[in-house]
């Protein structure tokens, strides 16, 4: 516990106290009866307990609690002065100055307990329960009740300062109140004494706190007021209360009072007051009561709807939610497809209406299984925070848009990648103190992890400002292990690339923390099966930036459908650049080579019908669709093009799992099956 | 705070304004009896308010009585609105005066502008 | 304008942490070690409310709140008085005196200003 500056004024104003008071009580030892001595020393226990009790110091509060009421007894003359009495007193003084000087000292040791018991006795205070609360309060619970309120104030209730505005005002801010001011009993000019109250209230009080809570508004005035506090009771239907009702339950009037108005067929209020039954005021409070009741009712139903606006609901229901939208979209286009078959102008209508409604219930289904991806990066602080100590860092964890959504499926399989990417930059990326500090860093290593939305992707980068990737090193390695020839010439990307190979670690001594048998070769698959990228970024000395690019939904992506000998295929829409034709016999070059010229740039491609081994003539003019990544241009060559299609991802069962180029299945419109091909995979194989 | 009287033909007026608040409402209530005794009509003209209390409607109310059962007037012009609506003043929502309110002048309900 | 508030007791600490809560609350705050103190510093300054404690040298916070209260000016000022809790009749010996209220001590900053609040607004 560290002192903050109210408790330092505390301790050296105690410090004070205390050796004055031990300057008394030994004065006190000539003087037993010094009644100023007497005063002195319980003014001084009185001061260190009641300070105490403010500052933190709880321990000597309880220490100084019997002491205090021994010598409060001593003032008025109940004991007398003793000599143990006095040698107990300087003892507490000894206790409560080591209690200074260590605050986290308890009143219970031997010493303690010795001194409490002690005056306990000397006072023969009866061991009082300690009166914690009153009683246990009732918290607000959000339940609006309304309560009748009147504050009818003593005359004399301003003489001792009290503003009853201000006690009106505290009630209004409790919750919604229709305040009614009385003032049938101001008196005439002669007889008003102008500084006393005449005026009363009553308060109409729609509030979620508790009776005692408004009680306790009025806690400094409940001897000089009279007040009281009446629920209203609820009205289950709909119907308001009728003035008659109000003023009957307020005690203004008699059922037969009010019947005999009733026979007349004349305003209510008004019929009274003439009749002299009730007072103007009292039928103005009922008429306000009438109408809060009313509004209260109004917001009340606001309210609920309000409170309905956010439920819990099993996220397997959402699942299924997400596979029946899924089906819908399935079998829109296929209403889209028949309807433009048979070119009937009515169905061509609905079928565009229902187009348009699938995509909007898909992208609301979406939504809802978005997940804010903050609490992934809370757990991480954790890991950074063990992980630093473990392996002697200091290093901090910042984490950036938090409140980026990412669907719920993605965030649930980007746990591991992330772990294992945090725990290589706090291995491999952040050097020991020592090190930064040679290397004129601060000792302390940041790590951030930000999350932000780009296009319909997430980009979530992993900083550390570390020492950065030793390319030499790692080209090195490379090489050691054979993963690439001797006198391989590397651009900066091909040599971090080199770090996804399969069984590639950098660490001079293979570490608990990053050596697991677990390369960056599976984060790249397991980012990868999410249809994302990983890419790395450094600087020696530095820092690494790892970014992760992810798809915002597992679920449904846009695809371009193509053909490949009569089959359809899927390639993600995303990433497709343009498309353009690709005339084989033009495009034949001598040397073989797989590349084409697209406006001034050489592009290579691959023929899809070759690499997935796809029999059959191929047509003359084929398509070629061109993606980009990384700033690279690759194409594909397919039969034709057929257009934009919403992909309903299926995955193609355990039987397939082994097929590599492949990344699921969608259904189309008419019933056939197309293939999802996995570009990056392509791409990557490729090189 | 400030009290000025000024008496014209049968009519007293009484400006005030600043710190209305009990204090400086004891000082009122002797000048506003001197007022109500002297002349038939009293008007208190309100200025620019800093502060009130409760002690302020109270005495208007009981001056206004007392002019009534005296067949006498007495009305509050100036920044009357202004003063009802102050925060301290919860509760005085009276859109019509009491009962004997013949002249409808009543110290404590708002001056209508719907004209 | 912002209102004073005369802080009334014999313990720095405690004064300092009312000064403190309530400078932070906007309010000025002057300070008197005892009862005596503060009849001398409310001679001089106007103030609009007074906190103070009861148990004091010199003059205790009864005679304080008693001396206040026979001043035109501090008739209708609020005088909330700081008690501990084995002083319940205090409270009743304070409120008849003219005390608007009190607070039971150890209190927190945060009562310590709702307190204010309700009394001086």
């Amino acid at each position: 516990m560290t002192l903050d500056s109210n408790q330092q004024v505390f301790v050296n104003e105690a410090t004070e106290l205390l050796q004055e008071l031990e300057e008394s009580l030994l004065e006190l030892e000539n003087t037993p009866d010094s009644a100023e001595l007497i005063a002195r020393v319980f003014r001084a226990m009185h001061t260190i307990k009641g300070s105490g009790a403010m500052f933190g110091f709880d321990n000597i509060a309880a220490l100084v609690h019997s002491i205090e009421t021994a010598y409060d007894m001593v003032r008025s003359n109940v004991i007398c002065v003793t000599k143990p009495m006095l040698d107990y007193s300087l003892k507490a003084c000894d206790i409560i100055r080591e209690m200074l000087s260590d605050p986290e000292m308890r009143a219970d040791s031997p010493v303690a307990v010795e001194i409490s018991e002690f005056f306990t006795r000397a006072a023969n205070i009866q061991k009082q329960q300690v009166q914690t609360e009153k009683q246990p309060y009732k918290t607000a619970d959000g339940v609006l009740r309304t309560y009748r309120i009147t504050f009818r104030p003593s005359h004399n209730i301003m003489m001792n300062g009290t503003n009853p505005s201000l006690l009106l005002k505290e009630l209004a801010e409790m919750g919604s109140a229709t305040v009614v001011a009385h003032t049938a009993d101001v008196p005439e000019l002669n007889e008003i004494q102008p500084e006393g109250c005449y005026l009363s209230w009553d308060i109409i009080l729609t509030t979620d706190k508790p009776e005692n809570d408004i009680r306790d508004v009025f806690i400094f005035v409940e001897d000089d007021a009279e007040i009281t506090i009446q629920p209203v009771a609820e009205t289950f239907d709909d119907r308001e209360k009728k003035l008659g009702e109000i003023l009957l339950e307020r005690g203004c009037l008699t059922q037969e009072q009010l019947g005999e108005v009733l026979n007349e067929k004349k305003r209510l209020g008004e019929l009274m007051v003439e009749k002299g039954i009730v007072s103007e005021g009292a039928v103005e409070a009922a008429l306000m009561e009438q109408v809060h009741v009313k509004n209260v009712n109004e917001k009340k139903t606001l309210s609920a709807e309000v409170t309905a606006s956010s439920i819990r609901v099993p996220s397997e229901r959402l699942d299924s939610l997400v596979d029946l939208v899924g089906e819908l979209v399935t079998v829109q286009a296929r209403l889209s497809q028949v309807a433009s078959r048979k070119n009937d102008q009515d169905m061509l209508k609905v079928a565009e209406e229902v187009e348009r409604l699938v995509w909007e219930l898909r992208d609301n289904t979406m939504s809802i299984r978005m997940l804010e991806i903050g609490s992934t990066f809370n757990r991480f602080k954790r890991l950074v925070r063990d992980l630093s100590a473990e392996l002697g860092k200091e290093i901090e964890l910042v984490t950036f848009g938090g409140e980026t959504e990412i669907d719920k499926t993605v965030i649930e399989k980007l746990g591991d990648p992330l772990v294992h990417l945090i725990r290589n930059s706090i291995d491999h990326g952040i050097e020991k103190p020592e090190d930064r500090i040679a290397a004129g860093k601060p000792a302390k290593g940041h790590i951030s992890l930000q999350a932000s939305h780009s296009g319909d992707s997430v980009l979530i980068e992993i900083t550390d400002d570390g020492r950065g990737i030793n390319r030499k090193a790692v080209l090195e390695k490379a090489k050691a292990k054979g993963l690439v020839s001797e006198n391989a010439e590397l651009s900066d990307r091909d040599i971090y690339d080199l770090i996804f190979a399969s069984g590639f670690s950098t660490a001079a001594s293979v570490s608990s923390v990053s050596g697991r048998g677990v390369g960056m070769d599976v984060v790249r698959r397991n980012i990868e099966a999410l249809r994302g990228t990983i890419e790395i970024n450094s600087a020696e000395g530095t820092g690494t930036t790892i970014v992760l690019k992810l798809p915002l939904t597992l679920a449904i992506i846009d695809g371009l459908l193509v053909t490949i000998g009569g089959q359809f295929f899927i390639l993600p829409l995303s990433i497709v650049n343009e498309c353009i034709e690709f005339n084989r016999s033009e495009n034949r070059s001598g040397s073989g080579r797989r590349i084409i010229m697209v406006r001034n740039e050489l592009v290579p491609y691959v023929p899809l019908r070759g690499f997935f081994d796809i029999r059959g003539e191929e047509p003359e003019i084929q398509q070629i669709v061109i993606i980009s990544v990384d700033g690279r241009r690759v194409g594909f060559v397919v039969d034709s093009v057929v257009g934009d299609h919403q992909t309903v991802i299926k995955s193609l069962g355990k039987a397939f799992k082994d097929i590599d180029c492949i990344s699921g299945a969608s259904v189309l419109g008419d019933g056939s099956v197309a293939l999802i091909i996995d570009i990056m995979k392509i791409y990557n194989d490729i090189g | 705070m400030s009290i000025e009287t000024s008496v014209e033909e049968d009519k007293t007026v009484i400006e005030i304004s600043g710190d209305l608040t009990v204090g400086y409402v004891i000082e009122l209530h002797s000048v506003l009896r001197e007022a109500l005794q002297s002349s038939d009509s009293v008007e208190i003209k309100v200025g620019d308010v800093e502060r009130a209390d409760l002690t302020l409607l109270q005495l208007f109310c009981s001056a206004h009585r007392a002019a009534l059962s005296k067949d006498k007037r007495f009305d509050v012009t100036g920044k009357k609105n202004e003063l009802l609506c102050m925060d301290c003043f919860t509760g005085f929502t009276r859109v019509k005066g009491c009962v004997i309110d013949r002249y409808n002048n009543c110290a404590l309900v708002k001056e209508r502008s719907d004209v | 304008m912002s209102k004073t508030i005369l802080s009334v007791d014999d313990s720095a600490s405690i004064r300092q942490m009312v000064k403190f809560t309530l400078n932070k609350e906007g309010y000025n705050v002057i300070e008197a070690c005892d009862g005596k103190d503060a009849l001398a510093k409310t001679a001089v300054s106007k103030c609009d409310m007074v906190v103070t404690d009861l148990n004091m040298p010199n003059m205790d916070g009864i005679s304080l709140i008693k001396e206040l209260r026979q001043k035109p000016e501090f008739r209708f000022v609020p005088i909330i008085m700081l008690t501990t809790e084995s002083q319940d009749s205090k409270k009743q010996e304070g409120k008849s005196a003219g005390a608007t209220g009190w607070i039971v001590k150890p209190f927190k900053p945060e009562q310590l200003v709702t307190v204010v609040k309700k009394v001086l607004g």
